[in-house]
């Protein structure tokens, strides 16, 4: 028998088959579809309910709300804060002396000295 | 339903003792709606090639079962992403190939001994046992002579019966090729098994 001959012929590794043991085939099908479905349960997403949906939903808007909210308090308590400047009325800003303010105010008919007194400042006033 | 048959691995459907096995694909298909029976089915029918590939690359018994072992369970984690489920085979042969080299480069960092005979015991007699444990240490330390793209195909082809053409798929390289690959391996086992068969040792 020459060489190519001899080759053609497969070498029996039967010695090294782990299937030839249908006993031990089994052990070990049985362990390994156990292990692999276990390993499968365990990357699946788990089901979820209405409310463990409504309760994972929850957290993050909480948060959210909460940042909101103080966001709007401080804001509010800023803008609320009373002003510490004065607040200049009409006739500062128009130049009336507060003597003429007086007279017009007033329920008594003012002299003509104390017209003349009161014109007098708003002509200080104006130089 | 009965997921038994351990013959097709072809991804076609064949009767066996009178029963119509499913295909790979529908098989896939049942353990993805959670059927634990039908990925026991598939590791019935593809443990010896998941097993033939292992033990291409790890060298020895042990190691090529806890290698099967953890392609198996991966293959379970991911099995929606395997996009042709009828050639389940070639995708958990992948798998195997990737988990193995790990296992060799872990071994190389341990510095462990390669090609231990393995210690499996079976229902024969001691006698027979121990002639079966002679035999299979002296086909491991043939086989790690072995470049290991040899050792992959001559155990794909004689171990667990492909054809060429379906080792070529799996191993990613041509049906003539395939061939070289066994004709060289068996060539060099006959050689370093002392021009004897494996059947010729068993009973010197």
């Amino acid at each position: 028998m020459n060489d190519d001959s001899i080759n053609d012929r497969p070498i029996d590794f039967s010695s090294l088959d782990p299937t030839r043991d249908s006993t031990h085939l089994n052990e070990i099908a049985q362990t390994i579809a156990r292990d692999a479905m276990a390993a499968r349960a365990r990357r699946s997403p788990r089901p979820t309910d209405m409310l463990s949906e409504l309760a994972g939903w929850m957290r993050p808007v909480l948060a959210a709300a909460a940042i909101v909210l103080a966001v709007a308090i401080s804001t509010l308590v800023m803008s609320r804060r009373p002003s510490t400047r004065s607040v200049a009325s009409a006739t500062d800003i128009l130049g009336i002396p507060p003597e003429l303010m007086d007279l017009v105010h007033s329920t008594r008919t003012p002299s003509l000295a104390q017209i003349d007194e009161a014109l007098a400042t708003v002509g200080r006033a104006g130089q | 339903m009965p997921f038994d048959g351990m013959l097709n691995d072809s991804g076609s459907t064949v009767r066996v003792s009178g029963a119509i096995e499913p295909t790979d694909a529908q098989l896939v298909a049942h353990v993805c709606s959670g059927d634990a029976t039908a990925f026991e089915a598939l590791v019935r029918r593809h443990y010896r090639v998941a097993y033939s590939v292992a033990l291409a690359h790890t060298g020895n018994q042990a190691d090529a079962e806890d290698v099967c072992h953890d392609a198996f369970v991966r293959a379970a984690e991911h099995l929606e992403e395997c996009r042709q489920p009828d050639r389940f085979a070639q995708w958990l042969c992948a798998i195997v190939r990737n988990r193995a080299h790990n296992v060799r480069a872990r071994a190389r960092v341990r510095r462990a001994s390669p090609l231990e005979p393995g210690t499996a015991t079976s229902r024969d007699s001691p006698a027979r046992d121990a002639e079966l444990a002679d035999l299979r240490g002296r086909l491991l330390q043939a086989l790690a002579q072995l470049p290991s793209i040899q050792r992959e195909v001559v155990l794909l082809h004689d171990l667990h019966g492909w054809s060429h053409d379906e080792i070529a798929v799996a191993i990613g390289t041509t049906s003539g090729m395939s061939r070289q690959h066994l004709f060289k391996a068996r060539k060099r086992l006959r050689g370093t098994l002392g021009g004897h068969s494996s059947e010729d040792l068993l009973h010197e």
